[in-house]
């Protein structure tokens, strides 16, 4: 047992060595080795990183059972990338989704995004952060059922305190991009699913966060909408320069990112 | 913290579920509120009406009335008394054989009856009591309580003098210490059959006996009717108050019958009023000897009439005669005495007065009619209108009543209520105070009143004394039973505080009750939006605001049911209103001698202080119910919520 520890720690020497001690450098090398393979390389893996996700862990108590949801995943995000996790059910990814918008505290292992380190923000700095940061789409849509269409895209904005002219001004404006002008004196039992995950996506959006976060976005949806619901990310990627996570079952639907990060049994698959 | 505008669109989302639930919990919520709400409205406006007619009457006057709680030995066995009682006896055996003896007629010591009476007590021996119908026992009575006058005027002034009053007064109740008689005239006539003149309590002329006061002007005088006044008429007619039913009899108006409307009683009530002004009436007394001579008559016709037919029957020597004119005196209808009969009878009369025996005495006295007060309440079934009517017709009271000073001025009556023995049938004369505030009569009351302590019954004595409820209370020097009189100023205050204290008991119970009601539909409207607030908690919102957004709701729910419980309120007290407010009115407009008949007695009066308290309690309890279901909410843990959920 000695032995191999010994092993161990030489070969870590040997691999600081060539980055001539550079830790960092040496951790960042580790984490490039440690992520998937991205499916398509894009210009927007290039840019800053926006997410920083490090030896990241998290365990859930069941009665007297710990369950690990996630085991020691480290990955970085850059900023206008399109992410799309994967894996079967109870892989992890939802809770690495989660994790990564702040709705949870992580067992161990840290979470940067745009440059905060979410385990050590307060409740109340965490919901702030939520709030300007991050656009949760959720996989069936929320919307609060008896607020008319323009009302339910302003939710965001109520939290943000932001005044009712600019927040009612831009919720318009957002009605047009996904293409629901004309439904914003609908309530959401008198649209379509399709429909309402567009609103859902129009919501994420209204107080300009820089990372979406979609949890199975087009599951309750056809192919049809599932579609459209995919190129209206795009669209906002485009034309916003948003970043997009999604969680998805969907192998079409992963098929769009311009990275899909694979998980099994609470880790990144290599 | 979000803007209150949003925190109201969303709170407001909150009331559009559990549409059917929410609507059940407003609607029994709101009824116990609306009871509250309605008790305040009624009694508000009841006290508010009852100062209005209050400054009719005796107004603002704050006058105390005392009566007389004495102490001391039971009269009636005190060996003393029995003691003095023989003795009397004794001598007036004594005298009354000598005076046989001088006159030459003949009498039997041993037809005096004993004056006292032995009977058995339980447990074994023998207890004395004085024989009451006897001229000895009388006599030794009358004397007993001419030495033992009891707590008065000066002990009442006494004990009001720490509280700084204006002035005093006192009334005297009528009660017959004699066998003598007393009877209104009904249409100038005079009844002799006495199984005809009823003289229990009751309403309408027969009522006079037993019912009749005098009392000081000073008292009676804001119960005059316009024009009226107090004093002795030129014509010598005595000024009177009476009660309104005796009132309609001597107009010769028929009362109206039980199912009257409300505007029939009202608009017999004016007339009665404006034609009750000048009516005169006649009162008659006749003393014992004039009232036996009365029933002697009587007797005789009666005999006659049953032996009518009956051959052997022979009348009587002497027969008197009713008077052809009503009160007058006896007459003699037949007299076959012979002389000698006439000259021994002549000589049993004149021994007979020697010892007591008063000659007859009749006379007449002509009342006027000047005030009219409320009939006894012979009680309702309705309980708003019998609690209303309690406190209105304890303005000045009910009965016949007399000025004092112009009473007393004429020896006949001032000698039936100067009579000590009227203290044996238990009619004390009552004294009155009238304090500068509401504050010092509510002083003299709580510092002075003697409250007889009646659970002295249940303990045992020591020997054969009786209990004394009063003794405690008279030990420490309080003589008299205090209460608010007249104007109900000091009683309307002190119904206010009782309401209220009431009222606040009340919506604590309410409050109770209330808090449970609502904690069944909050938490259960929290607990359904989990889900909710896990999405709001995601996309941006604080704890803080949440909380705010189920505050605001509780108090838009709250509101609701104090809007219900307002609308309730009013709802029940207009129903009281259009039940039982004229009826009070008319009572009112007597019970106060309302000059303006035009007024009525209201049972609505919007008292914000009570409807805001309410509200107040409503929202507490609506915080209250949803503080334990918040606090849990917010510190769940959104995720689970979500997952829960799908």
């Amino acid at each position: 047992m000695k032995a191999v520890t010994k092993d161990k720690d030489n070969q870590t020497q040997r691999f600081l060595d060539l980055f001539e001690g550079d830790v960092e450098a040496a951790v960042a090398a580790l984490r490039q080795l440690g992520s998937p393979a991205p499916a398509r390389k894009t210009a927007a893996a290039s840019g800053p990183v926006l997410v920083d996700v490090s030896e990241l862990s998290k365990t859930y108590k069941v009665g007297r059972q710990h369950i690990d949801a996630l085991n020691g995943v480290s990955l970085q995000i850059h900023e206008g990338e399109f992410v799309a996790f994967t894996g079967p059910s109870g892989s992890g990814k939802s809770t690495l989704l989660q994790l990564i918008g702040g709705l949870d505290k992580p067992s161990r292992g840290h979470v940067i995004v745009d440059g905060r380190d979410l385990t050590k923000l307060s409740d109340r700095k965490l919901s702030v952060f939520r709030n300007r940061t991050i656009g949760f789409v959720f996989q069936f849509f929320y919307l609060q059922p008896f607020l008319r269409l323009e009302a339910n895209l302003e939710v965001p904005g109520m939290f943000a305190r932001v005044k009712k002219h600019d927040r009612a001004e831009h919720a318009g404006s957002l009605a047009a991009a996904v293409g629901l002008q004309d439904r914003l004196r609908h309530l959401p039992k008198e649209m379509s699913g399709g429909q309402m995950q567009r609103a859902a996506i129009a919501r994420a959006m209204l107080n300009r966060p820089k990372l979406i976060l979609a949890d199975e976005p087009t599951g309750n949806l056809d192919s049809t909408n599932g579609k459209a619901i995919i190129d209206l990310f795009e669209q906002m990627r485009k034309d916003f320069g948003t970043t997009i996570v999604i969680v998805t079952h969907d192998p079409k639907v992963a098929a769009h990112a311009d990275r899909e990060i694979a998980m099994e049994d609470g880790k990144v698959r290599i | 913290m979000i803007r209150l505008r949003d925190t109201a669109t969303l709170a407001l989302t909150k009331l559009r579920t559990r549409k059917v639930r929410l609507i059940i919990t407003i609607v029994i919520s709101g009824l116990l509120f609306a009871g509250l709400v309605g008790a305040s409205m009624i009694a508000r406006g009841a006290f508010h009406s009852i100062s209005t007619f209050s400054k009719e009457g005796l107004g603002e006057r704050y006058i105390v009335k005392g009566t007389g709680m004495e102490t001391g030995p039971d009269f009636f066995t005190d060996q003393g008394v029995i003691d003095r009682a023989i003795a009397i006896q004794k001598d007036t055996v004594a005298r009354k054989k000598a005076e046989a003896k001088r006159l030459d007629i003949p009498y039997d010591p041993t037809t005096e009856s004993p004056a006292f009476e032995e009977f058995n007590i339980p447990g074994g021996g023998k207890q004395r009591s004085i024989a009451m119908q006897t001229d000895a026992g009388k006599q030794a009575i009358r004397e007993y309580l001419q030495a033992h006058a009891g707590a008065g005027l000066p002990e009442f002034q006494k004990s009001a003098a720490a509280f700084n009053p204006l002035a005093t007064y006192s009334s005297f109740p009528f009660s017959f210490s004699n066998e003598g008689r007393l009877q209104v005239l009904k249409d100038g006539k005079e009844s002799y059959d006495q199984n005809n003149v009823k003289s229990g309590p009751g309403n309408g002329l027969d009522s006079f006996p037993v019912s009749w006061a005098v009392m000081s002007s000073k008292l009676l005088e804001p119960f005059t009717l316009d024009d009226q006044n107090l004093v002795t008429g030129a014509d010598g007619s005595l000024p009177i108050i009476v009660p309104y039913s005796a009132a309609e009899q001597l107009l010769g108006i028929k009362p109206l019958s039980a199912t009257a409307s409300s505007e029939q009683r009202l608009e017999r009530t004016k007339a009665v009023r404006s034609k009750a002004k000048d009516v005169t009436f006649t009162l008659c007394y006749r003393n014992s000897t004039s009232a036996g001579l009365i029933d002697s008559a009587t007797s005789a016709q009666q005999e006659i009439e049953r032996n009518k037919g009956n051959k052997e029957y022979r009348k009587p020597d002497l027969i008197y005669g009713l008077p052809s004119q009503p009160c007058a005196s006896s007459t003699i209808a037949r007299d076959v005495r012979t002389a000698d009969q006439k000259k021994l009878e002549a000589k049993q009369e004149a021994f007979a007065q020697t010892f007591g025996k008063p000659a007859a005495v009749q006379a007449t006295f002509t009342f006027r009619v000047v005030g009219i007060v409320p009939d006894v309440s012979n009680g309702s079934a309705a309980a708003v209108n019998q609690i209303v009517s309690s406190l209105v017709t304890s303005s000045l009271g009910t009965g016949w009543f007399s000025p004092q000073e112009e009473v007393m001025k004429q020896p006949i009556l001032a000698g039936l209520f100067n009579d000590p023995m009227t203290r044996i049938s238990g009619q004390s004369p009552s004294y009155y105070a009238e304090l500068p505030s509401a504050q010092q009569a509510r002083e003299f009351i709580d510092k002075q009143n003697c409250s007889p302590d009646y659970s002295v019954f249940d303990k045992p004595q020591e020997g054969d004394a009786m209990p004394d409820p009063a003794k405690a209370c008279n030990d420490a020097g309080k003589y008299f039973t205090l209460s608010p009189f007249g104007s109900n100023s000091v009683a309307l205050e002190s119904a206010k505080n009782q309401f209220s204290r009431f009222f606040m008991l009340a919506a604590l119970g309410v409050a109770v009750v209330g808090a449970v009601i609502m904690m069944g539909i909050v938490g259960r409207m929290i607990a359904d939006s989990r889900r909710e607030t896990a999405v709001f908690r995601a996309i941006g919102a604080k704890r803080m605001d949440i909380a705010q957004i189920y505050l605001l709701y509780t108090i838009l729910l709250s509101l609701m049911i104090s809007l219900f419980a307002v609308l309730g309120g009013v709802a029940a007290a207009l129903i009281a209103q259009h039940q039982f407010a004229k009826d009070i009115t008319v009572q009112a407009l007597v019970a106060y001698n309302a000059h303006d008949l035009n007024q009525t007695f209201r049972l609505f009066d919007f008292y914000w202080p009570d409807l805001l308290l309410l509200t107040g309690v409503a929202i507490g309890v609506g915080l209250i119910s949803v503080a334990i279901p918040l606090i849990r909410n917010v510190r769940r843990n959104p995720i689970r919520d979500m997952r829960d959920d799908t």
